[in-house]
C-alpha cells in the first residue's frame, strides 16, 4: 500500500493534521488502533479552558464530531482497529490488523500517538476495581456501564475534579478526592468550589496506604495527619498524570529527551516538528503534554509542515500560517501553562540548537524577555 | 573534569555478566581493591538483551562443549552462593527435519561420549512423546540433560550486589577514553576520573576491539545483532529449552533464531520479525495463534572464530582478556578460571585453545 501521508493515531491531533494535509490534495491514510476516530474527546463531556477559542464552548465528544466533519469531503483513508507494528528495514511501515501484517510506503509519516494514563502504584493496586481516572471515564461516557457505586480518587488535577463532578452526575458515591500535598493547585479555582458544593471531601496531605478486599477492592485504607481511615469502596481512581506514548517513535528510531514538564520522555523535533527520523513528524501530545488547544496546533502545524515539505504549499504561505497556529498556541498558554510553553521551546532548542525558535515572530523573545 | 590517580589492584573493564562473574570470584578469594567500569549501566548491553539459554550440546568441536558442560555444572553452585538466578536444567532439545541431519546427529553424540558428554538422538516417535507441541515433521532431534536457561536479569543483579558486599567498587556511565601503560601499571582513563592499576581486565564483549585497540591489541571480536520476540503468557507449551526458543517461568515464550552484521545498530526489523515467526511456527505450529507482547534486539560479541578469546595477552605483564559470545552460558567457568590464572598463574582446567595467540598465529588446536 502506498500513500502520501501515514497519520498514526486518529485523535484530536492526527486528525488536526489530516485536516491540514488532505484539504491540500495529499492522500491521506490514518491507522488508528481503536475502531473509532476522536480519541479520548469521544469520552470527555467536559469542556476546556485552555483549547483554542473556536472549540472553548464544546465539549469533549462534540469537538471530536466536528473535526471528524470536518475532515470527512477530503477521502481519508481510514483505517480502525489497525496498529504500527515494526519497521521493514527498506523504511515502510508495518501495520496490522492483528491477523495479518502488511508494508506500507508513505512519503511521510505524522505520529500523534497521544499520551497514557500513569497509574501510580500502592500494595495490592492490582486488586480488581482499581483503575485510572481516564478508564471509569470511558466506563461511563462511552461504554454506559457504571463502574460501581461508591469511589475514591487518588490525584488532584482538574481533570480528577471533572471526573468527581461526572461520576456524582451519574449517582456515584464518592468519598473524596486524595491529595498526598498540602495543596491543591488548579488552573480554574471554581472546580474546586463546585466540588464542595456537592459535599466531596477534598483529603488534602492524605497519603494512600494499601487496598484490602477478597477478589476486587473493597477497602481503601488512607492516612492523614489524625491517622488512618478505612473507606468503604468497590472502585477506585487513580489520577497520576500522563505520559507521551513511545512505541512508534522507539520503532522509527527517533532521538528522544527528557523533560519532566513535558510529561517525561519526548521525541525530539525540530520547529516544523521533524523528528530526528527524516520525514517522520510528530504531534499532539506525545510532542510533551502542555494544553488541549497545543494537541489541535502541533497537528494542524505539523501537517502544515508536511504540506511544505511535499510542495502543496509554499514557504510564505506556509511560515504565515505556522506563525499564526504558534501564535494562537502562545495566547492559550500564558494564560494556562506557561512552564509546558518554555519547556517546549526548551525542548525545541535542545535539539536544534540555541535561539532556534527566535523565527517564531518573536514569539520566542517574547518570553525570554 | 578528570581527578587524577585514584589507583586499584586491578580494573575490570566491562560490567557485563563476565566482568561481573570475574570481580565476584575474584573478591571472593579476597582480592582488595577491584573495580568494575562501565559505559553504561549493567543490563543495558548484552546481558540484559539475551534468551539466557545455558547451552551445552550441538557446539562443536566437541571439547567446546566439554567447556561449556563444567559451566553449566557450576551454575547451581554459584546460584548458592549468590542467590537464585532462576538456574533452570529443563534440558535441552535440538530437533531437526531432514533425515541428512539424523546422520549428523549420531556422529555428533559419538563425538560427544568419547568425552564423557551425553546426548541423546530421538527419533521422530520419541520426541514427540518428549516434546509433543513440536511439529509432526519434525524427523528427530538430539537430546541433552545439562542444557537450560537462566535470569539474566537476576544473574548479573546477584553478582553485583555479592561483588560489592566483597568490596568491589562500580562506576557506572563511565566509558573509557584510553588507556596507557607504564613500567609496572596502567593508567585507565575515562570520562569520569583517571585511575591507575597494578592489573587490567578487558570484559567488553562486543566492545572488546575498541579497548584493546588503546593498548595497540588486536581483539578480533566483531558485532551480531540477535532479534527476539516475545509471546504474551501462554498456558505450559514447551517442556524444555528448544534451540531458538523457550518458554519463561511467567509462560512467556522467548524466539529467536536471527544473527545479523550491522555493527552497533540496535534496531529491530519486521522482516528479521516475520522470519522468525515462520521459523516458530514451523517448530511449534500452535504458536500461530500466540499475541506476541514486544520484541527487542541485543549487539553480541562474536569472536573472528566463534570461540572464546580469554588469559593472559602475551606481551603485556598483568593484562587479560575475556570475550566471548554465549557469556551466559560460560559466566561461572571463566569467573572462575579467570580468578585462578591471576591470583595462582595457573587454571583447573586449560584454556590454551582459547588464547588471543590463535590469531596471530595459524589456526591451531580447534
Amino acid at each position: 500500500m502506498e500513500t502520501d501521508v501515514l497519520i498514526i493515531g486518529g485523535g484530536p491531533a492526527g486528525l488536526s493534521a489530516a485536516y491540514e494535509t488532505a484539504s491540500r490534495g495529499l492522500n491521506v491514510t490514518i491507522i488508528e488502533e481503536t475502531w473509532y476516530l476522536g480519541g479520548q474527546l469521544v469520552q470527555q463531556t467536559q469542556s476546556f479552558e485552555d483549547m483554542p477559542n473556536h472549540y472553548r464552548q464544546l465539549c469533549g465528544f462534540e469537538i471530536a464530531e466536528n473535526l471528524i466533519k470536518k475532515v470527512e469531503p477530503f477521502g481519508i483513508h481510514v483505517l480502525t482497529d489497525h496498529t504500527l507494528i515494526g519497521l521493514y528495514e527498506n523504511g515502510e511501515m508495518g501495520i496490522s490488523n492483528d491477523r495479518d501484517v502488511f508494508p506500507v510506503k508513505a512519503s511521510k509519516i505524522i505520529m500523534a500517538t497521544g499520551a497514557a494514563e500513569i497509574a501510580v502504584p500502592f500494595p495490592k493496586w492490582t486488586l480488581p476495581g482499581i483503575m485510572t481516572a481516564g478508564a471509569a471515564q470511558i466506563l461511563i461516557n462511552r461504554d454506559r456501564v457504571l463502574p460501581g457505586t461508591k469511589t475514591i480518587l487518588i490525584g488532584s488535577s482538574s481533570f480528577a475534579f471533572e471526573l468527581a463532578k461526572q461520576l456524582h452526575e451519574v449517582g456515584i458515591e464518592v468519598k473524596g478526592i486524595v491529595e498526598q500535598q498540602s495543596d491543591i493547585v488548579l488552573q480554574n479555582n471554581c472546580l474546586i468550589d463546585e466540588i464542595e458544593k456537592l459535599n466531596i471531601p477534598i483529603l488534602k496531605n492524605t497519603k494512600v496506604i494499601e487496598a484490602e478486599g477478597k477478589g476486587q477492592v473493597e477497602t481503601l485504607v488512607i492516612e492523614s495527619n489524625q491517622g488512618p481511615q478505612r473507606i468503604d469502596v468497590d472502585f477506585v481512581c487513580l489520577d497520576g498524570g500522563r505520559n507521551p506514548i513511545l512505541e512508534a517513535f522507539l520503532i522509527a528510531n527517533c532521538s528522544l529527551s527528557y523533560r519532566k514538564i513535558l510529561g517525561g520522555w519526548v521525541p525530539d523535533y525540530d520547529l516544523n516538528f521533524e523528528t530526528s527520523s527524516e520525514g517522520v513528524y510528530v504531534a499532539g501530545n506525545s510532542t510533551g503534554i502542555t494544553s488541549k488547544a497545543a494537541i489541535f496546533l502541533t497537528g494542524s502545524l505539523s501537517g502544515i509542515s508536511v504540506c511544505e515539505s511535499l510542495g502543496k504549499i509554499n514557504s510564505t504561505e506556509a511560515s504565515q500560517m505556522k506563525n499564526l497556529f504558534w501564535e494562537e498556541l502562545y495566547q492559550v498558554e500564558q494564560q494556562v501553562n506557561l512552564e509546558g510553553w518554555n519547556s517546549r521551546l526548551k525542548h525545541i532548542e535542545g535539539y536544534m540548537g540555541p535561539n532556534s525558535h527566535q523565527s517564531l515572530s518573536g514569539i520566542g523573545r517574547k518570553i525570554n524577555g | 573534569m578528570t581527578k587524577v590517580n585514584t589507583s586499584y589492584e586491578t580494573i575490570i573493564v566491562g560490567g557485563g555478566v563476565i566482568g561481573n562473574s570475574i570481580a565476584f570470584h575474584l573478591s571472593e578469594r579476597d582480592q582488595e581493591g577491584i573495580l568494575v567500569i562501565d559505559k553504561n549501566f549493567p543490563l543495558s548491553g548484552t546481558s540484559g538483551s539475551t534468551q539466557a539459554w545455558v547451552w551445552v550440546h550441538n557446539k562443536t568441536p566437541a571439547s567446546y562443549a566439554e567447556f561449556s558442560m563444567y559451566s553449566a555444572e557450576l551454575y547451581p553452585y554459584l546460584s548458592r552462593k549468590i542467590g537464585d538466578v532462576e538456574y533452570k536444567r529443563t534440558g535441552g532439545l535440538s530437533p531437526f527435519f531432514t533425515e541428512k541431519d539424523l546422520e549428523k546427529a549420531h556422529k555428533l553424540a559419538q563425538k560427544y561420549s568419547e568425552l564423557g558428554i551425553k546426548i541423546k538422538v530421538l527419533n521422530k516417535e520419541e520426541v514427540l512423546a518428549k516434546e509433543p507441541s513440536l511439529s509432526p515433521d519434525v524427523v528427530g532431534a538430539t537430546f541433552s540433560k545439562v542444557d537450560g536457561n537462566i535470569n539474566p536479569f537476576r544473574l548479573v543483579d546477584l553478582l553485583i550486589r555479592a561483588s560489592k558486599k566483597q568490596g568491589v567498587a562500580y562506576s557506572y556511565y563511565n566509558r573509557v577514553l584510553d588507556i596507557e601503560r607504564t613500567e609496572n601499571a596502567f593508567i585507565v582513563h575515562t570520562q569520569k576520573e583517571t585511575y591507575l592499576c597494578k592489573k587490567l581486565i578487558l570484559a567488553g564483549g562486543a566492545w572488546s576491539k575498541e579497548l584493546g585497540s588503546y593498548l595497540g591489541i588486536h581483539v578480533p571480536v566483531k558485532q551480531v545483532r540477535g532479534q527476539i520476540m516475545v509471546t504474551e503468557p501462554l498456558a505450559p507449551l514447551l517442556n524444555y529449552t528448544i534451540s531458538g526458543m523457550r518458554q519463561a517461568i511467567n509462560g512467556e515464550v522467548l524466539i529467536g533464531y536471527s544473527m545479523e552484521e550491522v555493527g552497533f545498530d540496535r534496531r529491530g526489523t519486521l522482516d528479521v520479525i516475520q522470519e522468525t515467526a515462520n521459523m516458530a511456527i514451523r517448530y511449534v505450529p500452535s504458536l500461530a495463534n500466540a499475541n506476541v507482547v514486544r520484541c527487542f534486539s541485543g549487539i553480541r560479541a562474536m569472536p573472528k572464530d566463534g570461540y572464546p578469546i580469554i588469559g593472559h595477552v602475551p606481551g603485556v605483564q598483568n593484562l587479560y582478556v575475556a570475550a566471548m559470545h554465549s557469556g551466559i552460558t560460560l559466566a561461572p567457568l571463566i569467573g572462575t578460571l579467570m580468578t585462578e590464572l591471576i591470583l595462582d598463574g595457573e587454571t583447573s582446567i586449560p584454556i590454551d585453545d582459547y588464547s588471543i595467540t590463535r590469531f596471530q598465529e595459524p589456526v591451531g588446536q580447534l
